[in-house]
């Protein structure tokens, strides 16, 4: 790899990191990012190369959709999705279906997620994103 | 010390301090993706690839053959290679979901990309800027992520670290301090926190030696705080900071001898 692909490659993400306090799109899409909200797979791969280690003011708890009403989400550090992908699922499945409320905060500016996790038909789990009903 | 020095090769530290990041949660990371190949999930943003369990399984476990690619090659294509299985590994984990959310990839990534791209001979002060580039952009990245209330008044970092961790000092500033005292602690935490990652955001313009002597304890101390965790985010930054000292000394006017040549 030349040194010219590596540092245009560094260059276009020092761009995208210094444009985050300053414009709107840019830490939106962060933000849909954190809760996997983009729009398209490519679109979220490209930016997860941006080095973004606690960034936002984020929350997320996962817990059955009928307490859901008194669910008090924690802060999170990191991506608040985890609360799900990144835990023993096995363990974690024994109690499905469950909803995982997330969210993140920057600049007065929130993205809200929300995915319900159902057991699949063929085995494991599926998450989907649902508003609330 | 001249000697010491040319026996030291930057790029297997940088190499060895990425290898260290991807295993030493080997444990715990191992544990996970077995389990996740006994219970896949799907999400509509990740295309099937990026949900296998096996697919996660394999991208871990991928670069333990680096080790012996490097040992019987010995050359700049076997460190290419190597390099190669490593970004490869870490590109597919950090965009897999069982992976998606750990920073170590990130991390990886890059320092996969500076090994790929320092696997062919480069003058010391590229191999220096390029190095410092990473590192700065690392704290900045962190440091922008930052810039909102929730960190100016410290309550992110209150609820994340003096409410949440259970390991030292936290339990006993929980247990030693009245409410109103933590909450202070932590936004003073929270404010120096943003400063120092803004501050070394700009590393890129500093030398390596002053560089490294604010960079090496920050990340040390992040090390101690997060109980290690972190280890596997920051510890390759750290060999890579290594790395660019020994760069440094190495063409330094007392110390101008050719590397000890790079495998060929």
């Amino acid at each position: 790899m030349g040194s010219k692909i590596f540092g245009a490659l560094i260059a276009v993400t020092y761009l995208w990191v210094l444009l985050t306090p300053f414009v709107p799109a840019v830490s939106l899409a962060g933000m849909r990012r954190f809760n996997l909200l983009t729009e398209t797979f490519p679109a979220w791969a490209a930016q997860q190369v941006v080095p973004s280690m606690y960034n936002f003011a984020n929350t997320g708890i996962l817990i059955p959709e009928s307490l859901e009403e008194h669910a008090v989400p924690v802060a999170t550090n990191h991506f608040p999705t985890r609360h799900y992908t990144f835990n023993l699922r096995s363990t974690y499945n024994l109690a499905l279906p469950q909803v995982l409320v997330t969210s993140s905060t920057y600049q007065g500016r929130m993205v809200n997620a929300r995915h319900v996790i159902r057991k699949a038909p063929e085995g494991g789990s599926e998450m989907v994103i649902e508003p609330k009903p | 010390m001249k000697n010491f020095l040319k026996k030291l090769d930057p790029w297997l530290i940088v190499y060895a301090g990425l290898m260290g990041g991807l295993y030493v949660k080997v444990a715990y990371l191992a544990a996970l993706y077995l389990d996740g190949v006994q219970t896949p999930v799907s999400h509509p943003l990740f295309p099937d690839f990026f949900t296998s369990g096996k697919v996660a399984l394999i991208a871990y476990l991928a670069p333990l053959v680096t080790p012996l690619v490097l040992f019987l090659g010995r050359s700049q294509n076997a460190r290419k290679l190597a390099a190669a299985i490593l970004l490869g590994a870490n590109a597919v984990l950090l965009c897999h979901i069982a992976g998606y959310n750990d920073a170590t990839y990130t991390s990886g990534v890059w320092v996969s990309l500076y090994l790929l791209w320092s696997a062919t001979p480069r003058e010391a002060k590229q191999l220096i800027f390029f190095g410092k580039a990473l590192i700065g952009l690392f704290f900045l990245g962190g440091a922008v992520g930052k810039f909102t209330a929730e960190y100016w008044d410290g309550s992110a970092l209150h609820d994340i670290y003096f409410m949440q961790k259970q390991n030292f000092p936290f339990p006993y500033l929980r247990d030693s301090f009245s409410v109103e005292t933590v909450r202070s602690m932590a936004t003073g935490f929270s404010r120096i926190t943003v400063f120092a990652e803004a501050l070394l955001g700009t590393v890129i313009f500093w030398s390596i030696r002053p560089a490294a002597a604010v960079i090496i304890p920050m990340i040390i101390g992040m090390i101690f705080l997060s109980q290690f965790q972190l280890f596997s985010v920051v510890g390759p930054l750290l060999f890579l900071v290594f790395a660019l000292i020994l760069e440094r000394a190495r063409f330094s006017p007392e110390c101008r001898d050719p590397l000890p040549s790079s495998p060929k």
